[in-house]
């Protein structure tokens, strides 16, 4: 999510922000998203999330994965388990289940109290959308 | 003969006022009562704004930022290819 929107709407109390896993394109997408919620079990979630798009194109392989746990600072001995037993595969395919039901079918799709955006958006949608949410949320 | 007949429709009304209050005094049927729970916008009140980081029995909640009763909530459904 956009830096700007944290510092603007964030911080002042306005926003929160709160992520979905929709792993639609196939096993290495699933993989990543067990393991940022085996780095979330560890309260690593936000710094391994952004790890994981950095690399995005060097792909998400098992050592790929653990390599970023480490550089993460998170425990891997701890990380590695719970991502090779896909300890949290069944919070990820419930977000994906959510997601199909809400009809969601491509990334990213944002719902800002209740109103959809799909695909990658300006900054400047977003403060629009953010703006009016504010507006209805108290009752203007 | 009277009074007889006035006792059975007195047991009648009490016994009908019983069973009303038996299923929660209410004239919803048990699908209308869970309709009438759930109903709301589709993504903010399915999803739910508080999330709390983890929740009871181990399992993770949504990874989030900024305060549980912040007036507007984004929701992102996204992966990471």
């Amino acid at each position: 999510m956009e830096p700007k929107l944290y510092k603007e709407y964030v911080k002042d109390g306005t926003l929160r922000i709160e992520w979905r896993d929709f792993p639609y394109r196939g096993q290495e997408s699933v993989n990543a998203a067990v393991a940022a919620r085996a780095a979330q079990a560890q309260g690593g979630f936000w710094e391994y999330h952004d790890l994981l798009y950095d690399s995005q194109f060097s792909g998400y392989s098992d050592e790929n994965l653990v390599a970023l746990a480490r550089e993460a600072g998170l425990d891997t001995k701890r990380f590695q388990s719970d991502y090779e037993n896909a300890r949290y595969e069944g919070v990820v395919q419930a977000d994906f289940q959510k997601g199909l039901d809400l009809g969601v079918n491509g990334t990213p799709t944002f719902f800002i109290n209740g109103k959809t955006l799909v695909g990658l958006q300006s900054v400047g949608v977003f403060e629009d959308a953010i703006e009016e949410a504010r507006r209805e949320a108290e009752g203007g | 003969m009277l009074i007889l007949l006035i006792l059975t429709t007195l047991a009648a009304t009490v016994f009908a006022g019983c069973s009303g209050a038996g299923s929660g005094g209410s004239s919803q049927t048990p699908d209308e009562q869970q309709a009438s729970r759930t109903a709301g916008s589709p993504e903010q009140k399915a999803q739910g704004t508080g999330s709390p980081e983890r929740s009871a029995g181990g399992r993770l909640g949504h990874p989030a930022l900024g305060a549980a009763d912040a007036p507007v909530v984004l929701i992102e459904y996204s992966d990471y290819q």
